[in-house]
């Protein structure tokens, strides 16, 4: 089996904003070799990696889709050594003072972010400052920064996995390579099990700032169906809506974005292998690469299987190993059973 | 081990004022056979003697703070969340999802963030609206109790080949200054030193040291807020008077005390003479450094002497090792040539 806890150390701590994911799709590529057939990069740096299915063709195809950007940020306007930065992806720039950072420079810069001196009036004590105001230092002269760094070069948060008790993991970007450890599980379950299905599994690119990864691949695939992972609130204090504790159950998506019978079929698969599912209502805009998926061309049938983790958007992500796991048994397990005429079930029932 | 290995243990070492026993192991390792009469005092104080050539009968004390800022628990919830109240003056603005090692056993927790998504609060979180994770599903999970302490989780990192990037360099700097200082040539007369602790709960390890050590002058070594980033022409007050990469500081003053002027005279000479580089602190508007606070021995003459740390009351931190190396060429120039009290 495959060191999940290992593969998704490695992925959290490689850098990879939005459009600039190229050294994540390497890694993914790397896991994914053994467990598929072939692989193609799409035109926005998507990895597409197909695993055929064992039915006669022409066979359906449905898609797994995780993205493998990460939020980050890129160089504005460089003065006197120290770098000003605007935000590729929700940054919050609440949790930025003191974070270490990557400068990806002619090398990458390790450095910190932090507040001007300016700001130590009174008066900029009680609210936190906004990202324009805050500076990156890289402990570096004026001019060495002028050699090394240019405006547009990318910065990324610079963290590594943290341990903590219980199978949990915290660290960046769990949101949402922590879902692509899901496929990669799900894919290794799948070896050597019979499924009628062709696979496609995508690394999704830029979901971070609109999902352009995923609606130029559905686009160019047309699969006969999508499932994207992404993560959802786990429980803590201050979140109020649509939480889920660690361990309490799958997380499945409902609303509008989502096809019912997918949904339902999901749930069916959940029920056989007596893992409990979340009904998460979801009643507009997922926030997901399902909301693309789903109006791509003539439209495809989605769903959205979700992984709880606290802290969203930060440094300390915490999933839980065994909510991983579960969701890529449940997964396979659907995936395994999906029949030939799975597809003339996702019908609205009022066809005839 | 090398300087910079020993850096970062210091630097990641856990020691919140109130229990410095870790620094206390790692500092007794390094120099237990290159001193005499090491002892812990009541509050934590590890001090001893460096045996000196006698040439003179000066009392001189050299001191260096352990600890760091940090946490005390003060609650663990059914949910295994972790409240806690601050230990020393945090910059609050710099604290939102830190890394910290929680207790004797320094279980690994992360502070809670409520997502950007689930809210747009601006306010700065306050001590108290803190919740720390160790990933336990309920109190059972979590090993440390109320009282126990919590440190930051330092990254100790080389962020060029001159400066670095991490934890306590306020404190552990300036025990790194200590220890070569101690490692190195005997000075003219037996020099007194110690590493203090509870720095930041006002300094009171400081004082103990002056009644029973009775010194003529000390030196106190510590780290020096450099504000030499971005500032506002407009507000000239808040503009650096210390920058990183400009040498030692001498602190002419501090919120309660005023560096002794012979000694600072003294040292500004010596600092001319070997080209050292120093920078002078004199600015009345001070973001607190408690660490010298205590140091005002009532008819001592005393000094502060500092290395820059931009960040320095954050968890990152950083320092340029060439202020470093000036603040110990000036140290031990400045004791080696000290004058018996009559010359002054």
């Amino acid at each position: 089996m495959i060191d999940l806890k290992a593969h998704l150390k490695t992925l959290s701590e490689a850098h990879g904003p939005s459009g600039y994911e190229s050294p994540i799709r390497a890694l993914v590529q790397e896991a994914w070799t053994p467990l598929v057939n072939s692989f193609e990069t799409g035109k926005l740096g998507d990895l597409i990696a197909v695993k055929p299915g064992n039915g006669a063709e022409p066979r359906p195809r449905i898609m797994l889709c995780a993205h493998m950007d990460e939020i980050g940020m890129i160089v504005k306007r460089i003065e006197d050594g120290f770098l000003y930065f605007a935000a590729l992806g929700g940054i919050d720039a609440r949790t930025l003072p003191g974070m270490a950072v990557l400068v990806h420079g002619k090398r990458p810069l390790p450095g910190v972010v932090a507040l001007p001196a300016w700001y130590d009036s009174a008066a900029n004590m009680t609210d936190y400052a906004p990202l324009s105001d805050l500076c990156i230092d890289l402990g570096l002269s004026a001019g060495e920064v002028a050699e090394l760094v240019q405006v547009g070069d990318i910065i990324t948060m610079d963290a590594p996995v943290l341990e903590l008790g219980g199978k949990r993991l915290a660290g960046k970007a769990m949101d949402d390579r922590a879902c692509i450890a899901i496929v990669t599980r799900t894919l290794e379950l799948l070896q050597g099990r019979a499924h009628n299905w062709d696979v496609i599994a995508i690394a999704s690119t830029q979901e971070e700032v609109g999902s352009h990864g995923a609606r130029t691949i559905a686009w160019q695939f047309q699969p006969d169906a999508a499932i994207a992972l992404d993560v959802t609130y786990a429980r803590q204090p201050g979140v109020s809506h649509g939480a889920y504790a660690y361990g309490a159950g799958v997380p499945v998506s409902l609303g509008a974005n989502f096809h019912p019978a997918l949904y339902q079929a999901i749930l069916d698969t959940a029920e056989k292998l007596e893992i409990t599912t979340l009904a998460d209502p979801l009643p507009g805009h997922s926030g997901t690469d399902a909301w693309a998926i789903q109006v791509a061309g003539e439209g495809i049938p989605s769903a959205l299987v979700n992984l709880v983790i606290r802290n969203m958007h930060t440094t300390v992500e915490t999933v839980d190993m065994g909510d991983i796991e579960r969701t890529a048994r449940l997964l396979a397990e659907f995936i395994a059973d999906l029949s030939p005429d799975f597809l003339d079930k996702l019908r609205w029932g009022d066809e005839e | 081990m090398t300087r910079l290995e020993l850096l970062k243990q210091l630097s990641e070492a856990v020691a919140v004022s109130g229990d410095e026993s870790e620094l206390r192991k790692i500092i007794r390792e390094q120099i237990k056979d290159n001193v005499a009469d090491l002892k812990t005092d009541t509050v934590g104080n590890l001090s001893g003697v460096k045996k000196g050539t006698g040439e003179t009968a000066l009392r001189v004390l050299l001191t260096a703070p352990m600890d760091e800022r940090g946490f005390m628990i003060t609650n663990v919830g059914d949910d295994g969340l972790i409240s806690v109240d601050e230990i020393g003056k945090h910059d609050k603005r710099y604290l939102a999802t830190q890394r910290v090692a929680v207790g004797k056993e320094k279980q690994p927790g992360v502070m809670l963030w409520v997502p950007i998504h689930q809210s747009r609060a601006t306010a700065i979180q306050q001590i108290d609206s803190i919740s720390i994770d160790v990933g336990a599903e309920g109190k059972g999970g979590v090993k440390a109790k109320p009282g126990d302490r919590v440190g930051f989780l330092g990254r100790f990192t080389e962020i060029s080949n001159t400066v670095v990037r991490g934890k306590a360099f306020d404190s552990r700097a300036a025990c790194l200054a200590l220890l070569e200082i101690l490692e190195g040539e005997p000075f003219p007369f037996d020099l007194h030193f110690a590493f203090t602790a509870q720095s930041h709960i006002l300094t009171r390890g400081a004082a103990l040291l002056a009644n029973r050590i009775q010194p003529n002058m000390s030196i106190s070594l510590s780290g020096v807020l450099a504000n030499d980033v971005p500032g506002n022409p407009d507000e000239p007050e808040y503009n650096a008077p210390v920058k990183m990469g400009y040498g030692a500081v001498l602190r002419m003053n501090d919120q309660g005390f005023t560096s002794s002027r012979v000694i600072t005279r003294h040292l500004r000479k010596t600092a001319a003479e070997q080209n050292i580089p120093l920078q002078i602190h004199a600015q009345t508007y001070d973001r607190s450094d408690t660490a010298s606070f205590g140091n005002s021995f009532f008819g001592i003459d005393a000094v502060m002497l500092g290395v820059p740390i931009r960040y320095m009351e954050t968890p990152n931190s950083l320092m340029n090792l060439n202020d470093l190396d000036a603040l110990i060429a000036l140290t031990r120039a400045g004791l080696q040539t000290l004058d018996t009290p009559g010359d002054k």
